[in-house]
Order: C-alpha cells, then sequence, then structure tokens
C-alpha cells in the first residue's frame, strides 16, 4: 500500500455539484506528486479534502495504514502552503513559524530551536522580529514555507503557491521549494495550473479533467506519450496540432489521408489502425515534431502567417486546408510572413479516437 | 493657476467652510452657553463670547447701598439692585452674575461707598458656576454618570458579543435564505425606540431588570446587534479565508482560530463598531424614560433638569457635560473609524 491512498474519492457540492469524480490515487513517501489541471478541474479540492478543509463525500482517503478521513485537520499530520501565503499580519515572522509549536505545547526552547532550523532552511533568519507587511512577496512566501516546515509534517500541501509571484522570482522559489524537497525527502503534493512549474518540479504528475484523472505519469511520460486528446492539448506550449484524418488501407499499407496530404504509418501502430479503415481519427503531432524540409520529402506546402519568435527557437503560424497549425523550429528564423515552406512529419505523432478522445494505441 | 481651478478650490473651501461651521456652531453656542451667567443670558444683544469678569460701582444712598452693573453696550453703569442686607447682596451676585463672595468681603468693599462716594470694583466670574450648579440642583449626577457608563458598556459588550458572532456566521457560512437574513437584519432599526419600549418594559419587569442599566443595555441592544453584525459581515469578509484555514492545518480548532486569528484582524473594525453602540446608549433619554426612570442615566437627567430649571445655561452645562466623555470616547478610537467601510489594510 502507498504513503497517501486516495479511494474512489468523490466531493460533491450542495449534493449535486461534482467537483471530485470517484479519484483514485497512490502516493508514495518521499515522492513530489503533482496535480496539474486548468481551474475547475478539482485539483484544489482534492487537496483540502487531503488537508481536512473540506468534507469527503464518498471515498476514504489512507495516510500510513490509517484512515484520517473524519479527523481534525489540526490531527492529520500535514501542513500546508497558501496560494495567498496565508501569512498572520498581525503577528511578527517568528510568531507565525511558532504558531503551530505553542498549541502543541512545545517547551519554549525547542520551539526556538525548531524556529531556527525552520527559518535556516527558508533563508530567512534575518527577518524573523518583522512584520509580514514589512516583506515583499517572495519573502512571504518564505515564511510560508518555513512556517511549513517548522511542524516536521508527514505530508506537505502546496496549494498553487507560486502563482502570486511575479515571474522570475517564481523560477527561483520554485528551484528552491525542489531543494528543500530534496534535502527534507518530504512527501509533497503540490497543486499547479502551470505546466512548466508542474514539469520542472514533479517526480509524477497527475493531470485532472473535470474531478477525473486523465493521466499520471513522469513529466516526460505525460509529454511524449499523452494518453488523451486533453492531455496532448493541455501539456506543451503550444499545446498539439490536431488534425482530422482518414485511415485508408491499400494493399498492405496504412494510409492517413487528408484533403491536402497522405502519408504511409509506418510505426507499429498501424496494425491497430487498421480496425478504423475508412473513419475519421484525430492525427495529433506536437509543433516540433513538424520539420521545415526540402521540396522532396515535404509532406504539404504550406503559407506562414505569422512568425513568433522566441529567441532559442521560432513559432511559426502555418495554414493547412483553413486550419491553423503552430510548428517549432530551432532552424528557421529569416523566414518572412507569407513565404511558403516545405513542411515534414517525423515519427513522434499520435492517434486519437475522434469520438472518446482517448489515444489510439 | 486657470480661472476654472481658482473657482474649483474656491468652491471647494467654501463648502468645507460651510460644512465646519454647521458642524461647529452649535457646538460653540452650547459650550458658551454653559459659560453664561443668568444676567448675561437675558441681555439683549447677547454678547458673543462669555465675560471673564463684571465691572460694578457700588453708591451709597438713602441708607442703602446701591449696586450698578457696567453695560458696556451701552457703556453705563445700570442699577440693578439696592438694598442695606448684605445677604441679598450676595445671592444677586451668585445668582444672577456668577459671582462667589461672602457676606464679610462684601461688607468690607462695599463699606467705603458710605464715606468717599462710588465704589468700582472688578470681580471674576465663576466660569464653572452653571456646572457646580448643575450637580448641585441634580443630586445624584454623579450616581447618573456611572449609570450612563455602564449601560454603554453593557451595550457595546453585548452587541459586539453576539453582532460579531452572526456577521461572523453571515460573512463565512452558506446556508438557506442567508441574503433575506442579512437583509432583515436591518429591519430591526426600522422600529422606533418607543415603540418597543413598553413591550420590553413588561419582559424586563418580568425578569426583574427594570430600573437596572443591564436591562436598558439589553433594549439598546435589540436594534445594535443587528447593525454591528451588518457591518462586522463585510469586516469578516475583508479577511481572507486563508489566513483561517491555515490556522486550522496548523493545529487550532474553530474556536481558537476565531479567538488568535479572526477577532485580533477584525479588531480595529469592531472597535469603530462600539461607536454606534456607545452613541446609541450614551444619546438615549426615552427608551430610558420608559424603562429606568428611578435609575436615571445621564441623559434622562439633563432632560429632566431642562423641564425643572428652564434656565438655558444650566441645560446647556448639562450637555456639554453629556458631550464630553462621548467627545473622549470618539476621539481613542478615531484611528479606526475607517474601517468602518470596510477599509481593511492586511
Amino acid at each position: 500500500m502507498a504513503f497517501l491512498e486516495l479511494m474512489n474519492l468523490t466531493k460533491k457540492y450542495q449534493g449535486k455539484i461534482l467537483a471530485v469524480d470517484n479519484m483514485s490515487l497512490g502516493i508514495n513517501e518521499n515522492e513530489f506528486l503533482v496535480l496539474l489541471g486548468p481551474s475547475g478541474c478539482g485539483k484544489t479540492t482534492t487537496m483540502r479534502m487531503i488537508a481536512g478543509l473540506e468534507e469527503v463525500t464518498e471515498g476514504d482517503i489512507v495516510l500510513e495504514g490509517k484512515s484520517i478521513k473524519g479527523l481534525q485537520p489540526k490531527n492529520r499530520g500535514v501542513s500546508m502552503i497558501f496560494q495567498s501565503y496565508a501569512v498572520w499580519p498581525h503577528m511578527t515572522v517568528y510568531q507565525n513559524i511558532a504558531y503551530a509549536l505553542k498549541l502543541r505545547k512545545m517547551s519554549k526552547e525547542d520551539i526556538k530551536k525548531r524556529v531556527q532550523k525552520a527559518a535556516e532552511m527558508a533563508n530567512i533568519t534575518e527577518y524573523l522580529e518583522r512584520s509580514p507587511n514589512q516583506l515583499s512577496g517572495g519573502q512571504r512566501q518564505r515564511v510560508a514555507v518555513a512556517r511549513a516546515l517548522a511542524v516536521e509534517p508527514k505530508l506537505f500541501l502546496m496549494d498553487e503557491p507560486l502563482s502570486n509571484l511575479d515571474a522570475k522570482l517564481r523560477i527561483t522559489m520554485r528551484t528552491e521549494l525542489k531543494k528543500v524537497h530534496e534535502e527534507l525527502g518530504s512527501t509533497t503534493i503540490f497543486v499547479t495550473h502551470d505546466q512548466s512549474e508542474a514539469m520542472s518540479l514533479a517526480d509524477r504528475i497527475v493531470v485532472m479533467n473535470k474531478g477525473t484523472i486523465e493521466q499520471i505519469g513522469t513529466p516526460n511520460e505525460i509529454y511524449h506519450n499523452c494518453e488523451s486528446m486533453f492531455v496532448a492539448n493541455f501539456i506543451g506550449s503550444p499545446p498539439t496540432n490536431f488534425i482530422d484524418v482518414t485511415i485508408e488501407l491499400e494493399d498492405k499499407r496504412v494510409i492517413a489521408k487528408h484533403e491536402a496530404f497522405q502519408f504511409n504509418i509506418t510505426t507499429h501502430i498501424k496494425e491497430t489502425l487498421k480496425s478504423y479503415e475508412g473513419k475519421k481519427v484525430v492525427l495529433g503531432v506536437r509543433p516540433e515534431n513538424f520539420t521545415v524540409t526540402d521540396e522532396e520529402k515535404k509532406l504539404f506546402k504550406s503559407k506562414v502567417q505569422f512568425m513568433e519568435p522566441q529567441g532559442s527557437h521560432t513559432i511559426a503560424v502555418i495554414g493547412l486546408s483553413g486550419q491553423q497549425l503552430k510548428i517549432v523550429s530551432t532552424k528557421i528564423f529569416d523566414v518572412k510572413v507569407g513565404q511558403q515552406l516545405n513542411i515534414g512529419i517525423n515519427q513522434k505523432y499520435f492517434f486519437f479516437d475522434k469520438e472518446s478522445g482517448e489515444r489510439i494505441r | 493657476m486657470s480661472t476654472k481651478k481658482i473657482m474649483a478650490k474656491t468652491t471647494f473651501y467654501i463648502i468645507i467652510v460651510t460644512v465646519l461651521i454647521a458642524v461647529l456652531l452649535p457646538f460653540f453656542f452650547f459650550v458658551s452657553s454653559s459659560l453664561y451667567s443668568s444676567y448675561e443670558v437675558y441681555q439683549f444683544p447677547r454678547s458673543f463670547l462669555p465675560k471673564m469678569s463684571f465691572d460694578i460701582m457700588v453708591t451709597w444712598e438713602d441708607d442703602m447701598y446701591q449696586l450698578h452693573v457696567y453695560d458696556d453696550e451701552d457703556d453705563f453703569y445700570e442699577l440693578m439692585i439696592y438694598t442695606s442686607n448684605i445677604d441679598d447682596f450676595r445671592i444677586f451676585l451668585k445668582r444672577e452674575l456668577s459671582i462667589q463672595l461672602t457676606n464679610e468681603e462684601i461688607e468690607s468693599d462695599f463699606s467705603a461707598s458710605k464715606t468717599g462716594g462710588p465704589v468700582y470694583e472688578t470681580y471674576k466670574k465663576d466660569l464653572l458656576y452653571n456646572f457646580k450648579t448643575f450637580f448641585s440642583i441634580t443630586n445624584n449626577a454623579d450616581k447618573a454618570i456611572l449609570n450612563s457608563v455602564i449601560a454603554a458598556g453593557w451595550t457595546i459588550l453585548i452587541s459586539l458579543t453576539l453582532g460579531s458572532m452572526a456577521g461572523y456566521a453571515v460573512a463565512r457560512y452558506g446556508f438557506a435564505g442567508k441574503n433575506k437574513l442579512n437583509l432583515s437584519l436591518l429591519l430591526v432599526r426600522m422600529f422606533p425606540a418607543v415603540a418597543i419600549a413598553i413591550p420590553m418594559l413588561v419582559y424586563l419587569i418580568k425578569m426583574g431588570l427594570n430600573n437596572t442599566m443591564f436591562g436598558l443595555a439589553i433594549v439598546y441592544s435589540v436594534g445594535n446587534i443587528a447593525l454591528t453584525a451588518w457591518i462586522t459581515s463585510s469586516i469578516f469578509q475583508g479577511i481572507n479565508v486563508e489566513l483561517e484555514e491555515a490556522s486550522v492545518v496548523f493545529g487550532a480548532s474553530r474556536f481558537q482560530t476565531f479567538l488568535k486569528i479572526t477577532l485580533p484582524l477584525a479588531f480595529p473594525g469592531m472597535v469603530a463598531c462600539s461607536m454606534y453602540a456607545f452613541l446609541g446608549a450614551w444619546n438615549d433619554s426615552i427608551t430610558a424614560l420608559i424603562l429606568s426612570s428611578n435609575n436615571p442615566t445621564l441623559s434622562l437627567l439633563i432632560y429632566k433638569a431642562l423641564g425643572m430649571s428652564g434656565t438655558i445655561q444650566l441645560s446647556a452645562a448639562g450637555a456639554v457635560i453629556l458631550i464630553i466623555p462621548a467627545l473622549v470616547f470618539t476621539f481613542i478610537i478615531k484611528n479606526y473609524i475607517n474601517q468602518l467601510w470596510g477599509d481593511v489594510k492586511l
């Protein structure tokens, strides 16, 4: 059994609005797990149920083999970092960190030691006597981190802790959170809607949509081996291009046919696709898996509609029979809008079932 | 500066000054009236500022002293009283001119007029004469002040405790009919105090709380609880829920969270709220007249004194006595008043 086990967890608001739908998930000890999804997908609700801030409608939450479903938040052994930091403004930084320890009736000496230790880890030792109002957003976030560290919890919960910081600070704090996690080896659940945050922090990512889990996997699995159209669309910037194609069989070849192009499917997937003969499926191609190539190897020719230079690479928006495709290239920097490009494709493409949106394997 | 700007500025200051005059003039009127002597009050036109002293002239005619008071309006000494009885002079000086002298002092000052012609004297007025008189004619004024403080204190305590709890519930919990309840809170305030005072009296008598300050405070609290709930709910809404949730996650119970996190953060707003409760209780005389006639509060006492004496300077003195504690209270909480409008900076 995993360290933390969510069993058929369900949350309904006012008896009808389904926020989390029959979700099951195991989290291993020392793991950094990220719940990722668009707003309203139930990721925060799931975390709040684990913290005890939200009642569980159905299902169970088991931590270290014991159900914590009915326990008060304080008895669950979890600590949490909030989106707004939730650093109490009427207490000094020291009092903020010591709050939980005082409630545990620890001795003054022990409290002092723990606060000092947590403050050192979060790099805020020089601010201990200050009021939070005198601190910047990033410093307040560190106070929230120190406060969470001081209680030495079994489980860290982080609810979009970086989303109120400016872009540059977010990346610094991201690295620091990872560093703290690696030093302590603490089990962490991190909620975010920012995929780059998820990718850079997570051991495993749980992609959620409409209260259910779309896919669980390492960042690389999630990116390179999407289970569904939703994941392919949600992960990656720019997102995966989707093109409707018809599957046709000619002799022993399996062909994906589009009005502007057609190509032979040579990967192992062609066996499965045979059953889709004559049907429409969705071809998913990540922007970097289109190639700018020469006349001979081209799949189709297309006019550049926009160019979005990004420095290290360029995003080109091209047209394909009334549809817009985004391609990413590290080679084309001097292409003008309106120019014709020869577009090829490598073999890292996905096929999705048009009805269910699920990956065809 | 453009003409338009000058016009705008001028208009602005005219409005400010008008408002200031409107606010300060009654206050000035009361304070100056409370310092007049009886003689000054009935002079026409009345002097703008109260006199600090009186110039008098004493002559000796027909075996009687004649007392003249200098009238600076018409620049002559007006004959006020002539008698041979020194006691009459002492009483006249005290009652009409607020001058406190003993018979011996009067005798020694006046006697020179018997031989050496008119005697001119300048006597200092006792500025606080009206206040002293107010306390002496209303023999239980100090008790009444204490009563007022107790009644206001209870009112603040009751309405803030119950009102803030209701406000917290409205702000934090979802329940059916919440918006209607929130609106209906203000309905309570639509009933005039007099309308509910009689039924309240019946209840208070049944509970044995009539003529007590606690009973009076309960009645004052009726309207104030609703208002406090209304104001505090917006204050609580201004406090980020995550601050409370953090407290719960880090080991506090709901109640500890309320005491240690919510209350300190809402405190400034609640202090401001207490002003309404204070003023409501402090200024009321009608409800007190019905419910606690035998154990009056200060404002009731002044209300009664007004009817008794009928002299404007005594009523004014009472009013000033009533205003001062209210001013002090407002001054103490002045830093918090902005919070009333939900201006909670966290």
